[in-house]
């Protein structure tokens, strides 16, 4: 069982883009935060290679232990500051936008640059309604051009993601039909990382163990997200910050009342989810889009049918 | 009947434990970890009150991507294994900090590194 009330996030993810507000000075304090705090992994999202901080951000990273995960859309303008020896442990190609227009004429020329760096990459779809059908082809791709890692992570709803509403998450329907088209094997020989217990649950059936440490849901305990503005939330999917990273340290937030309540929040028992036999298992699955989306329904997970008998 | 003492088998294992004993221990760098401090201190003030704390985890460890932790005194092994120290050091920084007979410490804790040794959490430096 995982420690709840830790000292710190073990994993942030930080939505870092050139256009952000974050000056570059701010952008290294965020940093330092995150290496002060004893952090283990950051995710760089946003178009963090085009961030003109990005190499001074990696190098006070890989001097302070922290292991980084990088994400870009492939375009010219992030792939021209990728070069070899940059301190990143996996680096992940956003295939929403050509999965979107089923247009996958970039990609292979993508996937050789990233290459030509010395990099092995993997890919990556944030899972939503419009996209979540498209999974069976995601796997297609990772075949195709021999690329194992996918990730699939959880639905971003901080406030740099204000495009995103309730008729953009991926519903019970949505996961029934992907179960339908999936074949038996779809999997088989890939490394799936997937966030959403639901998805999971479909998308990994073999590996129903790999969850057994799982104590619910880690925001604002082992998980946090740092918003383009170097604000601290919960996650990604919780929509209420904690504090901004430029007056506090992370140690400080994880300590507020703001966040002791949250977890107190996420500890109780969601209205909808009272009688179900997998609550023991889920523990009310994404308590962040629940609380956020789902209050018609007692709060439960989004992706949740009912409670199961 | 034979006697089943052999000096040269007995002087040979006394050589191996001996040898066990200095050799020192490093922690696998693949593995991130870290002390939680709030949860450590509430720890040894439970276990100054008596309570049993033997599995309450003060260290969290990140092994292939899945979380483990470690008690107060797995956790305090784990942090003494830089390289630098043997499990005979450890034996001796332990048995200054808890009141324990020197005995059952040693056997606790060479049982406790064995089996990180075997897990690869740990190796010898």
């Amino acid at each position: 069982m995982t420690i709840d009330l830790l000292d710190t996030p073990l994993r942030i993810s930080w939505r870092l883009s050139p256009e952000g507000p974050l000056t570059d000075p701010d952008a290294l304090i965020v940093a330092d935060r995150l290496v002060e705090a004893g952090v283990f992994y950051v995710t760089l999202e946003g178009h963090p290679l085009a961030c003109p901080a990005i190499n001074d951000i990696l190098r006070i990273f890989a001097g302070g232990g922290l292991q980084v995960m990088l994400i870009c859309e492939g375009t010219a303008a992030e792939l021209k500051y990728l070069h070899p020896g940059l301190p990143v442990r996996q680096l992940y190609l956003d295939v929403a936008p050509c999965l979107a227009t089923d247009d996958f004429t970039s990609l292979s020329g993508q996937l050789e640059s990233i290459r030509n760096q010395g990099f092995d990459p993997g890919l990556l779809l944030g899972p939503r309604h419009d996209n979540v059908a498209k999974i069976p082809r995601l796997f297609e791709l990772c075949r195709a051009h021999q690329i194992p890692k996918i990730k699939l992570p959880n639905v971003g709803i901080d406030g740099s993601v204000k495009t995103l509403s309730e008729a953009g998450l991926v519903t019970p329907e949505d996961l029934q039909s992907l179960g339908r088209e999936l074949a038996p094997e779809a999997t088989s020989g890939l490394e799936l990382e997937v966030h959403d217990l639901f998805l999971w649950e479909l998308l990994c059936p073999d590996r129903q163990d790999s969850r057994s440490e799982y104590g619910g849901c880690q925001a604002a305990n082992s998980l946090g997200h740092v918003d383009g503005s170097g604000d601290l939330y919960p996650c990604s999917s919780w929509p209420e910050k904690l504090g901004s990273l430029l007056d506090h340290s992370v140690e400080a937030l994880w300590a507020s009342p703001a966040r002791l309540r949250i977890r107190e929040e996420i500890a109780a028992t969601p209205a909808g989810c009272r009688g179900c036999q997998d609550l023991s298992i889920c523990f009310g699955g994404c308590r962040g889009l629940a609380r956020t989306f789902n209050r018609h329904h007692g709060s439960r997970d989004p992706m949740c049918s009912e409670p199961r008998e | 009947m034979a006697s089943s003492f052999d000096p040269e088998t007995l002087g040979g294992k006394i050589t191996q434990g001996r040898n066990r004993l200095l050799k020192k221990l490093l922690r696998n760098p693949d593995i991130v970890w870290r002390v939680e401090k709030r949860r450590e201190a509430e720890i040894v003030k439970a276990l100054e009150a008596g309570e049993d704390v033997s599995d309450k985890g003060s260290v969290i460890l990140i092994i292939s991507g899945m979380m483990h932790q470690l008690n107060l005194v797995g956790g305090k092994i784990w942090s003494l294994c830089d390289g630098q120290r043997s499990l005979g050091d450890l034996i001796e920084a332990l048995a200054v900090e808890f009141e324990v007979e020197r005995d059952e410490l040693a056997e606790d804790v060479e049982g406790f590194v064995d089996d990180l040794l075997q897990r690869g959490w740990l190796k010898h430096g």
